[in-house]
């Protein structure tokens, strides 16, 4: 039997973000009548007490044993257990961990998404302001600006909205009714920084208690609009590419760095991100300026559309193209010919790129001219103009 | 992965006439999903599979998966899994689904866990509430009683049609089935039981299958990022990460995790 004054020990945790390395564990604890059950606590959402003690499948052999953990009753404050870098699990009330976890974050700034996670539980509104935008743009450098936005604008944000409704209800029944209706519950940062909600999901009971001006003002005060553009991703955070995209992106770097024309290097740039889609974030990641001014103005509008297309792999070839070739031809009108040489070369043997630049393959009285013949041939067009057939 | 041949249908016919009798909305299929664990989704990405594992129910190996929700199965013993503390959901290409061994109207470890004895009769075998192999029949159910996919999505069951509107008084397992959906005071298998689940005899590939991944963002930084997630998102499956803050509850997880799902799915048309 157990009664509110049970205690509770922990005596191993599961580790949630992987099994090696830092990070936040599950607390496991030792069932008091029956010590080969194992339990987990389970959280009162209003009171962020412990609600409750759950089985937890797997009994006795599940996660790393802990010796002399802390104990935990029904109604006390939540037990945590977090393994910092050195390998050593700090386990206890968040009072008690908060100095290894500051501890963690100043030491290892770079582990982003740990620092996002103790800036949640212990920071104070601007720290977890700072870890909410490092993260987004963290995830921006690896997987694009929708995926980065799905994490701040909405998980993030949507997650600092129901931890506010609910611990803010008026009593327990109507926090219960509100975490009920979570996931139904929205809201939404637009591009000047205003947070908007859709609480119609709410029973009217709790919708009328909720000054939705006030709840706004302290979102926005979490949550800045950021500009989630290849820009600002923080060099100390610059993309690491994985083993599968590291060759790649290795011989492309070398080979653009041999090659003279800034025409070719972009035409050769685009062949690689074409060419390599699930490494084309990695190659924009390293290639991020060029020795041509022209050329270095390019590069970012190519990351973003590819950094855009990341999480399909479905960049637009033809699109892309099209904008080098237009920005080329304003900018650089005299270079226009040598750029189509080098796009057919390296691009013509793309359907889509091969269709685009067909159109735009100079006429023969014009200055570029010359490069007419060399262009409809990398264009796989006929034959040279002036070759007539026998 | 081939398909099974045709396995002979057993349980009562009376729920799949039921059923056929809905009239087929024309919707697309839906994606299938599978949530587990952190070490869970490092083996399945590791060996590329989702393992077909012994199985209580049916007494063989079998793969488990549900129909557009991201929903978890109950343990036998009503025990909590650590996939509730930190969920992984992996979503699946919805033709997935023409391979399946067997597709039934709810979680079928709930069943066998007896949370639907409330009202399901003790004579109600899991068999009777199959829908065999037919893929259109997850589509005529969600159709027939809620109305709508985003509704079937949401689980939201105040909209399902009533038994009485829904089916006449002979169809037993029909009505006993909106009885299910609709009754008041349940407490455990509300997510499950309105969650259609596709099994499949072998394991899964993810190869050509898998779409995504919804992981907590601690797997999905810059600097320490798993690299067997970075394997997949090479291979060009989206990795959808959700905000992982401990201390919890599962359904403040489950909730963020259906936001994510419901994301890809928009951005996908399937919603």
């Amino acid at each position: 039997m157990t009664t509110g004054q049970t205690e509770y020990h922990v005596v191993a945790y599961i580790p949630m973000g992987g099994i090696e390395g830092p990070g936040f564990a599950l607390p496991v604890f030792a069932d008091p009548n029956n010590h080969n059950l194992r339990l987990v606590q389970e959280v009162d959402e209003y009171t962020a007490l412990v609600a409750a003690f759950r089985l937890l499948q797997g009994g006795s052999n599940e996660g790393i044993r802990l010796a002399n953990g802390p104990v935990a009753k029904i109604g006390g404050e939540l037990i945590y257990i977090f393994v910092s870098e050195d390998g050593n699990a700090h386990a206890g009330r968040l009072k008690e961990i908060e100095p290894a976890l500051r501890t963690f974050a100043l030491k290892c700034p770079e582990r982003i998404a740990i620092g996002l996670q103790i800036a949640e539980l212990v920071g104070n509104t601007e720290e977890r302001r700072a870890a909410r935008g490092a993260m987004a743009r963290a995830v921006m450098s690896k997987s694009g600006v929708d995926t980065a936005r799905a994490l701040y604008e909405r998980s993030t944000l949507n997650a600092a909205l129901w931890g506010k409704l609910i611990s803010s209800a008026v009593d327990a029944n109507a926090a219960r009714r509100i975490a009920g209706v979570r996931s139904k519950l929205i809201a939404t940062l637009d591009h000047r920084g205003r947070i908007s909600l859709d609480l119609q999901a709410l029973d009217a009971r709790d919708n009328v208690r909720i000054d939705q001006d006030r709840l706004k003002l302290e979102l926005e005060r979490e949550f800045e609009h950021m500009e989630l553009r290849p820009e600002s991703i923080p060099t100390k955070i610059a993309p690491r590419p994985s083993k599968v995209a590291e060759d790649v992106v290795q011989e492309a770097l070398v080979r653009l760095s041999r090659t003279g024309r800034q025409e070719e290097r972009i035409a050769l740039l685009l062949d690689y991100v074409f060419r390599y889609p699930a490494a084309s974030v990695d190659i924009m990641g390293s290639y991020s300026s060029d020795r041509a001014a022209y050329a270095r103005s390019l590069i970012p509008e190519i990351r973003q559309m590819v950094v855009d297309a990341a999480p399909t792999f479905r960049v637009d070839k033809a699109k892309v193209v099209e904008r080098v070739r237009r920005r080329f031809a304003r900018g650089m009108p005299t270079s226009r010919a040598f750029l189509l040489v080098y796009l057919s070369k390296y691009l013509g043997k793309y359907p889509e790129v091969n269709a685009l630049l067909r159109k735009h393959v100079p006429n023969k009285m014009t200055l570029a001219g010359a490069y007419r013949n060399t262009i409809r041939k990398n264009l796989g067009l006929e034959e040279p103009d002036g070759v007539s057939r026998k | 992965m081939k398909k099974p041949p045709a396995a002979k249908v057993t349980g009562r016919p009376g729920f799949r006439e039921w059923v056929d009798k809905q009239p087929d909305p024309g919707w697309g299929l839906m994606p299938l999903t599978h949530i587990t664990k952190g070490i869970g989704a490092e083996d399945i990405i590791r060996s590329g599979r989702v393992a077909a594992t012994p199985c209580d129910t049916f007494g063989e190996s079998l793969a488990y998966f549900f129909y557009g929700r991201p929903a978890y199965r109950v343990s036998g013993d009503g025990a909590t899994k650590v996939e509730a503390a930190c969920p992984y959901c992996f979503i699946f290409d919805p033709l997935l689904i023409k391979e399946a061994k067997a597709l039934h109207a709810f979680d079928t470890g709930a069943f066998s866990a007896r949370l639907y004895k409330h009202i399901l009769l003790d004579e109600m075998s899991v068999a009777d509430f199959s829908l065999d192999r037919d893929e259109r029949r997850p589509n005529r159910i969600i159709s027939a009683v809620f109305t709508t996919m985003q509704t079937y999505f949401d689980g939201d069951t105040t909209k399902v049609i009533t038994p009485e509107k829904g089916a006449r008084a002979w169809e037993f397992h029909a009505r006993s089935y909106l009885q299910l959906l609709t009754s008041p005071g349940r407490n455990e298998p509300d997510d499950r039981v309105c969650s259609i689940e596709v099994t499949f005899g072998d394991s899964v590939p993810l190869d050509g299958h898998l779409r995504a991944v919804v992981v907590p963002h601690t797997l999905w930084d810059g600097a320490a990022g798993a690299p067997w997630l970075a394997y997949l998102h090479s291979a060009g499956v989206t990795i959808e990460p959700y905000l992982f803050v401990p201390g919890r509850h599962p359904e403040h997880y489950h909730a963020l995790l259906e936001s994510a799902v419901r994301q890809l799915y928009v951005k996908w048309g399937h919603l």
